[in-house]
């Protein structure tokens, strides 16, 4: 169990360049960003793929930075932290899609693709939940035939970050029914592929800035090399680069946490009620002492947990063997990190919110924004509650706390 | 072609208090990083490598955090850095590490062109690359929004907002770049990823250019901060010859101490 919380040097700097990243380019244009509806900003994204944050985890022989998930998760801090919507975007490409193709694709899908999608030249996306597939990942209705030489993928995708701008999709789908979740494989699959489309654009309490659509599949067909990995697997694919998603998430949680924390400090230290700084009051105090140590505790959380997604997701790409006990701390940790990250943030966002009065609910202040945004981190890459069910479920059938 | 740039180790200076009674700099906390103004001479020499292939270094003057200032500028793309090193170098104002850096160019390494900010954003001095020219006795242009290279020698398009002039200089040379040169490049992910690589930075101790501690002092003692103020009333505009003007600036000076 790793103590040792400092970053190493490399990962420190990719955040400091990332925050400032974060100030000259987001900042300005927080407000435009949240009154999008239907597209994702293409010159945010190429602006970030020239300094390397679309392929910062993927190691350098395939076109990435190979600062590994810690260098990746300290970079999310910061942009997380700031946008959950341009969050949202590098964590559907990278984290999953990109992620996903890295981990369990064969030598020839990693070169072929991997170094247009860590130079951010291609965007990538990942297609798993379905209308009745969200939470129920198993229970999709896409399928995958194999015809010849080729598979033919048909069906519908909802909720799908970056799916308008996507180059590729990693789709799951049904490839042997019987089988239920054991049946389900992955494909890669290009998106100007004839049969693919994208359907409605799904519009959104919160970040408003990244694009969610529906892609529908009619006799979409794809060459057999690009089913991912091996065939029936693709369920398990899905869960394992979730454990990673999940992780970024934790860490700009915190990172929004942490920036709602400092607004609240720096209001306090300004605004007088009676005469007197607010700081002066020990409602304040109080408030600043518990989202302190929360942001502090979510974050030894959050990087421990990168920690470990690191050596996991290490031996996976490495075809080397994972011991069991070792995979289910990661699950864990991973469902558990999440569900406390996330819900810190809304948590000390509604009390800022609530202790700064009317600041906290205008509309384009940063309180209302962050509020509104801080919400789909309890629900995406596994909803709290699943991640609840995931852990609980294991800690009681363990019979006790695992140390 | 060899082109030094020269960058400083700052503090935010939104971020630095002054404790009122002691006249100290309280600066726990504060974020420090490249110098803003900086940042243009990087981006000014990175055009010039892209142009003419030359080898870019940056260099620093500073304690053991100034490293880091290094190691930024290598993941712009800057080929390697010298780190003029002692842990004595901490808020050192520009005759010093003027003096040092030329020492360092006389001493160990020629360069064709040395690159410098404006003026830094702790001490806003300003005049760190004139002293230097006049040290290593440079010919020596001051904002630059433009350089070209041609053969032994540079133009340089001189910023004197709103004018602008052209000014031909053989190297080597020093020359201050103008934060009107172009947007500076973000760091990039790749470089970063090497940029903390052994071999990248050579320390040079101040023992190994002949200096020692005593130069910190040499020019310069400081005694204490203050803040200045916006108040109206507290703040004069002094008006006269030159020679006058400063004389009444060291009676304020000294007033104030």
């Amino acid at each position: 169990m790793p103590i040792e919380f400092s970053l190493p040097p490399e990962a420190k700097l990719a955040k400091k360049v990332a925050k400032r990243f974060v100030e000259n380019e987001l900042y300005p244009i927080e407000e435009e960003m949240d009154k999008y509806f239907k597209e994702n900003p293409r010159d945010l994204i190429e602006k970030a793929a020239k300094m390397g944050l679309m392929g910062v985890s993927i190691p350098k022989e395939y076109g990435g930075a190979g600062l590994g998930e810690i260098g990746y998760c300290a970079v999310m801090e910061e942009i997380g932290g700031f946008s959950s919507s341009f969050a949202t975007i590098v964590g559907a490409h990278l984290g999953l899609g990109t992620t996903a193709l890295y981990l369990f694709g064969n030598e020839e899908q990693r070169k072929k693709y991997l170094p247009k999608l860590t130079k951010g030249e291609w965007i990538a996306a990942f297609g798993l939940t379905e209308d009745q597939a969200g939470s129920d990942a198993s229970n999709i209705t896409t399928t995958a035939k194999r015809e010849g030489d080729e598979w033919v993928l048909n069906g519908r995708k909802i909720f799908i970050t970056n799916g308008d701008i996507a180059d590729i999709v990693i789709i799951f789908a049904m490839t042997d029914k019987a089988l239920g979740a054991g049946g389900i494989s992955a494909f890669i699959v290009e998106t100007d592929t004839p049969g693919f489309s994208v359907g409605s654009h799904f519009r959104k309490m919160g970040i408003r800035g990244s694009a969610t659509v529906e892609l529908i599949l009619e006799d979409v067909r794809v060459p057999k090399e690009n089913l991912l990995g091996e065939l029936n697997r693709g369920f398990i694919y899905g869960l394992v680069t979730l454990d990673g998603g999940r992780t970024t998430v934790s860490c700009g949680a915190v990172g929004a946490a942490r920036r709602i924390l400092n607004y609240l400090i720096e209001y306090a230290n300004i605004a007088k009620r009676k005469g007197i700084p607010m700081s002066h009051y020990q409602t304040i105090q109080w408030a600043v002492a518990e989202i302190g140590a929360e942001v502090r505790a979510g974050k030894f959380f959050a990087y421990h947990t990168a920690k470990l997604i690191d050596e996991y997701f290490e031996k996976i790409a490495k075809r080397k063997p994972v011991p069991r006990p070792f995979r289910e701390l990661v699950t864990r940790d991973s469902a558990l990190s999440k569900m406390y990250c996330s819900e810190l943030a809304s948590r000390a966002i509604e009390k800022v919110m609530r202790l700064v009065g009317a600041y906290g609910y205008l509309e384009g202040y940063t309180l209302e924004r962050a509020f509104r945004d801080s919400i789909i981190s309890e629900i995406y890459e596994g909803t709290n509650e699943i991640q609840r069910y995931v852990a609980g479920r294991e800690l009681i059938r363990r019979g006790r706390w695992f140390e | 072609m060899k082109i030094a740039v020269a960058v400083k180790y700052t503090p935010n200076p939104y971020q630095v208090k002054i404790h009122v009674r002691t006249g100290t700099l309280l600066i726990e906390d504060v974020e420090f990083g490249v110098n803003p103004k900086d940042f243009y001479a990087l981006e000014a020499a990175l055009r010039l490598k892209e142009k003419t292939n030359a080898e870019v270094v940056a260099v620093t003057v500073g304690g053991e955090e100034a490293d880091e200032a290094l190691r930024e500028a290598l993941g712009m793309g800057v080929d390697r850095g010298v780190h003029l090193f002692d842990k004595a170098l901490g808020f050192i104002e520009s005759a010093v590490s003027a003096e040092i850096l030329s020492e360092y160019v006389k001493k160990v390494e020629k360069f064709d062109l040395i690159l410098t900010g404006m003026e830094s954003s702790d001490l806003k001095g300003g005049v760190f690359s004139t002293r230097l020219a006049a040290l290593l006795d440079y010919p020596f242009a001051v904002g630059a929004r433009d350089i070209e290279v041609e053969d032994g020698s540079i133009i340089v398009v001189q910023d004197f907002f709103p004018k602008i002039s052209k000014v031909k200089i053989p190297l080597p040379a020093v020359v201050s770049v103008s934060d009107r040169f172009g947007e500076p490049r973000y760091p990039n992910m790749w470089a970063i990823s090497e940029a903390y690589k052994d071999d990248k930075v050579k320390k040079v101790p101040l023992e190994d250019l002949g200096l020692d501690r005593g130069i910190i002092e040499k020019y310069l003692k400081l005694r204490r901060y203050a803040l200045y103020s916006d108040e109206e009333g507290v703040r004069r505009r002094l008006s006269g010859p030159k020679d006058e003007v400063a004389k009444s600036i060291v009676e304020v000076i000294k007033d104030y101490l």
